[in-house]
């Protein structure tokens, strides 16, 4: 399923004093089977446009449609039967979803989604059960524990599976990692990597870690106050827009940043590297054409 | 749903004179205002009131728009009032009769007259909340109250948990939202269904708002102990509240209106 994002506005609180702009005309399209980064500050508006993404915030201005695979379209950010049941496709994990739990058990928890999509109770089960085996929770081990009683991590990982278990073509994270340690921070972002690959689902990841967007996003959208200021590969944006990147007070992944700062040394380094392996063949390469 | 849509209580940023009064005047005058809204005996004594309220709104320079909305939550409360009045005061000349129901001449007075003195009193009440903050809204309560910490009154414990609670407010509803919207991904439906259903339906959102709820009072405890917190005694304001010229009017108005309105029951042709 595609996802086409047109010209969207949203304004909080309008007429009033604290009026905010918090999307200002944001229009481009998510691929299906894409998996898009969206960077930027705190209330640069990227929560509120993934929340108008998966319909749970009636846009001010402008669409968004969902275009199926045999061409047909449906406008998604309207009321109405047929756009809820597009708006069922599209999943969303909320910053801290963990605070999300609710019932006895895990797995009554993770039925939660499936059971609100009218399945049977085998069917609940069993994709309940898929869900949990994806971001690696053993279902016969912690089916039956109450969620409250699992650790940070698993909580997190539980709620993921709550989202799953409902098969959603395009899956958005809100900041999934916030609060994690680095180790339970690259688990979660392999697990999204292997969750993509199995699935065939498109991805949208909301972060403002650039180096996470840099490894596993295909394109990257740059947010700055309520508008889209850039959109391309994360080789693109990091590499053409640095300067820009930095203006705006965001971080660039840290390979970029190193080989920058050897080349304003006065090293004759190509700072357009993304990549870790790259960007080591990279400080060989200078250190040995400086040794010749 | 739009759980943000309540003015009841909340604060609207400006800087009229009716903002930059002292906390204690705005509470005593808006006190003498409830108060004269229970004197009051006749529609025409209501004008007064009206007026008193209108100026105080004029110079607020909050638009009435927004006052109005205040209404929202309470409308049934004042409809089911007004509906109670009108069906169920028995004298005056019978203008309709239905089995044991009477509609009177007295009961249409009575049911208008009510009506009008709870909207008074709302946007009375809500229009000091909205000009002034929270928490000079506190701070003037406790100063308020403080001479009463002689004979045993808790004062600035009773301001300090006003506080936290108003400060939790908009925390909690953004919660709320949040939660709400979580579960709506996954297919909760929180406004259709019977009553029965709707209720079930807030399980999802109750449960994890109260886990919020709890874990929040942990970590403020732990803050406020961290920073040593330990009651009211002994301890200075970094906000000295003075009493100025505006004040003085303001009191000035509010004796004098307070002393038209009672006046008003001596004359009834007022």
């Amino acid at each position: 399923m595609q996802i086409r994002i047109e010209d969207l506005s949203k304004i909080y609180s309008p007429g009033l004093p604290y009026e905010t702009k918090a999307l200002d005309h944001v229009s481009f399209t998510v691929e299906a089977g894409e998996f898009i980064g969206i960077i930027g500050h705190t209330g640069s508006g990227k929560t509120t446009l993934v929340q108008s993404i998966a319909g749970l915030l009636e846009p001010s201005d402008g669409r968004i449609v969902s275009v199926h695979a045999d061409g047909t379209e449906t406008v998604i950010s309207q009321k109405g039967k047929e756009s809820a049941l597009v708006r069922r496709k599209v999943g969303i994990v909320f910053q801290y979803p963990e605070y999300q739990l609710f019932e006895e058990t895990v797995m009554k928890d993770v039925c939660f989604g499936p059971k609100n999509q009218g399945l049977s109770l085998e069917e609940q089960k069993e994709r309940a059960r898929a869900a949990l085996d994806l971001v690696g929770i053993d279902a016969d081990d912690k089916g039956e524990v109450s969620p409250f009683e699992l650790s940070g991590g698993q909580k997190r990982r539980v709620a993921i599976a709550g989202v799953l278990a409902m098969r959603p073509e395009v899956l958005i994270l809100d900041e999934p990692t916030a609060g994690l340690d680095p180790k339970g921070h690259d688990d979660i972002l392999e697990m999204i990597r292997r969750i993509r690959q199995e699935m065939d689902m498109s991805i949208i990841l909301v972060s403002h870690n650039m180096d996470d967007v840099a490894e596993y996003a295909d394109r990257v959208l740059v947010m700055n106050h309520g508008k889209m200021v850039f959109l391309g590969t994360p080789k693109e944006v990091y590499c053409e827009h640095e300067e820009a990147l930095r203006a705006i007070g965001l971080d660039i992944p840290s390979c970029p940043s190193f080989l920058w700062q050897l080349k304003n040394r006065g090293m004759d380094v190509d700072d357009n590297k993304l990549e870790f392996e790259e960007t080591a063949q990279e400080i060989i390469r200078a250190v040995k054409s400086r040794w010749q | 749903m739009a759980v943000r849509d309540i003015t009841l209580g909340q604060y609207f940023p400006g800087e009229s004179c009716i903002h930059r009064l002292d906390p204690r005047v705005k509470i005593v005058c808006t006190f003498v205002y409830l108060i004269s809204l229970f004197v009051v005996k006749s529609f025409s004594a209501f004008l007064l009131c009206i007026l008193f309220l209108g100026t105080v709104i004029a110079l607020s320079k909050i638009p009435f728009k927004f006052i109005s909305k205040g209404l929202k939550p309470v409308i049934f409360l004042i409809i089911l009032t007004m509906v109670i009045n009108l069906f169920f005061v028995s004298t005056g000349d019978v203008l309709a009769k239905l089995g044991p129901i009477t509609i009177t001449k007295d009961g249409i007075y009575r049911a208008l007259f009510m009506g009008l003195r709870l909207v008074l009193l709302i946007f009375g009440s809500s229009l000091m909340t909205l000009t002034t903050k929270p928490i000079e809204l506190t701070d003037g309560m406790e100063k308020l109250l403080s001479p009463l910490a002689k004979i045993g009154l808790p004062a600035h414990e009773l301001a300090m948990m006003m506080t936290i609670a108003l400060r939790f407010i908009p925390t909690l509803l953004d919660e709320t939202d949040k939660i709400m919207k979580a579960q709506t991904a996954r297919g909760a439906d929180f406004e259709n269904g019977s009553i029965k259903e709707k209720a079930k339906a807030l399980i999802p959102l109750l449960v994890p708002l109260f886990v919020s709820a709890f874990r929040i009072a942990g970590d403020l405890a732990m803050a406020m102990e961290a920073r040593c917190y330990h009651g009211g005694s002994g301890r200075t304001r970094m906000h000295q509240m003075k009493l100025g010229k505006g004040d003085a009017v303001a009191i000035a108005v509010t004796v004098i209106y307070l002393a038209l309105v009672i006046l008003s029951r001596q004359l009834p042709l007022l």
